[in-house]
């Protein structure tokens, strides 16, 4: 049956790999967003 | 702190109660898995590839509860009007069209092996698409209208009659396939993985509630953003 | 608001549009020949051979009318946002949801003539043999006509007022007819089938359901989506 372990393993480390890599671009999303207010924050105040 | 506080604090070694909530949920989810993969013997018909059930069936259950997810925010930003239940359905809406995607592609790894084919139109696995569709559409339509209000209260609209519009897509799919006399193939579940297909369920919730609220602050942080340039915008303009 | 007055402010709106239309036949006119090329594209696609062509008629003959309806519902809000006449529209007393009426009942009357079009060109098309119970046909064609101009109505008084108007109309609006075209197409097939096994009342009475249940979701909506 090593055929049919070849797709659960490549069902497990699609679901690894899509669930890290939204997490990922989650962090990268609230680095950017933080920067983003950080920037606004400096030039609002006079 | 508040769910809905906007973070102003810029502490990028904040370590926050969600932060350790997020840590817990991942762990859960390997635990989860590692001990449904030891525990349970293989199938007697589908051998090891049962154990695709562990990832597949609770993507699945989340991909429909994270749209019931959107229907509630949204009901309840017509009722408030406020920004942060827009944001939130908004946030749901993202992570679910993550999960469709995910469920869909787990779908098709579990039907070649099954079934021989990558795609069977069958009425979970079309509805998934066609969900995955709705939600694209819902996503696309935010990326476009670009006033705050008017895109609040379009996606609620759209968002409300997308969900309430799933179950009636699986009947009538369900019905298109009868009538053609395909056979479906349920996927009953024996008792001895019911325990390994809770635990990890629970494990893909944690995690989808964790999404959701990165994803929520990560709009919150923006929408923060304008305002602070709106209002020097309004008072350079009023100096 | 009373309810005779509400009828009078749809149909008015109803008038307004059809008559509009009527003079410059704009619409109805581009809207057919796209419908009837769309149709022959098919029959390059599916034939030549007649059993295959048969077979696939009422598909082809919905979806042909589907794509060709995505113009006409978002053209029946061109006249307004052209002349800036939505905010004058709903500065006059009396619930948005006339405007709503009449606009349907103008996109159905252009949208039921062009079905008759297509499906006449179907039928000489894809070799159709019209069934005995061609009146039951009618009531089929006239029910999935109505979901498909109500969720289209609906969906294009978002997506006529956004940018990229001819993407967002079909990806909103296809998704959300999936029911409706199952039953109409699969109702269609089995009348011209000859209704072996009874399933055409089935699907017709699903059709009408989802009619009800969509109707009254958009009505409902409707408010949230034209005033802002």
């Amino acid at each position: 049956m090593s055929a049919n372990t070849t797709f659960v393993a490549a069902a497990f480390l699609l679901t690894w790999t899509v669930i890290l890599g939204y997490l990922y671009h989650l962090r990268q999303a609230t680095r950017h967003a933080r920067a983003v207010l950080a920037r606004e924050s400096k030039a609002g105040a006079p | 702190m508040t769910t809905g506080a906007i973070p102003t604090t810029l502490s990028a070694t904040r370590i926050s109660r969600w932060t350790i909530f997020g840590w817990f949920a991942l762990l859960f989810l390997v635990a989860s898995q590692v001990i449904a993969i030891a525990i349970s013997p293989p199938d007697r018909d589908m051998g090891d590839l049962q154990k695709i059930m562990y990832v597949h069936v609770p993507a699945a259950w989340m991909t429909m509860l994270a749209p019931l997810t959107v229907l509630v925010f949204a009901l309840k930003y017509l009722w408030t009007r406020r920004e942060e239940d827009d944001l939130l359905a908004a946030s749901a809406a993202e992570v679910a069209a993550t999960f469709a995607g995910l469920t869909l592609l787990l779908g098709m790894i579990w039907a070649r092996p099954t079934w021989g084919v990558w795609w069977t139109w069958d009425a979970r696995l079309t509805s998934t698409l066609v969900l995955f569709l709705i939600l694209c559409g819902y996503l696309a339509l935010r990326a476009v209208v670009d006033e705050r209000e008017r895109r609040a209260q379009w996606s609620a609209a759209v968002g409300i009659l997308g969900a309430i519009n799933v179950p009636i897509v699986y009947m009538s799919v369900r019905w298109w396939r009868t009538i053609h006399q395909i056979q479906s193939s349920p996927a009953t579940v024996d008792p001895a993985y019911v325990l390994g297909l809770r635990l990890n369920a629970i494990a893909f919730l944690l995690v989808m509630i964790y999404f959701i609220r990165r994803r929520y602050e990560v709009a919150s942080l923006l929408r923060a953003a304008e305002h602070v340039s709106e209002n020097a915008a309004l008072r350079g303009r009023a100096s | 608001m009373s309810w005779r007055n509400e009828w009078r402010r749809a149909r008015a709106i109803a008038w307004k549009d059809l008559t509009a239309e009527r003079r410059s036949k704009a619409a109805f006119n581009s809207v057919v020949a796209l419908a009837l090329t769309i149709l022959v594209m098919f029959g390059f696609a599916l034939g030549p051979d007649t059993q295959a062509v048969r077979d696939a008629a009422p598909g082809a003959i919905w979806l042909a009318a589907l794509f060709a309806g995505v113009l006409a519902f978002n053209r029946s809000y061109q006249m307004e946002l052209d002349g800036g006449a939505l905010e004058q529209l709903m500065l006059y007393p009396g619930s948005r949801r006339a405007i709503f009426a009449g606009k349907l009942m103008a996109n159905f009357a252009l949208v039921a003539s062009m079905l008759a079009i297509v499906i006449a060109l179907g039928i000489v098309l894809f070799q159709v043999r019209i069934p005995a119970e061609w009146p039951g046909l009618v009531a089929i064609v006239l029910f999935g006509c109505v979901g498909l101009v109500t969720l289209g109505t609906f969906y294009a008084a978002m997506a006529s007022r956004s940018r990229a108007r001819e993407v967002l109309l079909p990806l909103l609006l296809f998704p959300m007819l999936v029911p409706v075209l199952i039953a109409a197409i699969e109702a269609t097939k089995a009348l011209l089938g000859g209704n072996l096994m009874g399933d055409a009342g089935a699907w017709a009475r699903l059709l009408a359901a989802f009619d009800i249940i969509f109707f009254v979701a958009t009505f409902l909506a409707f408010d949230f989506v034209i005033e802002v």
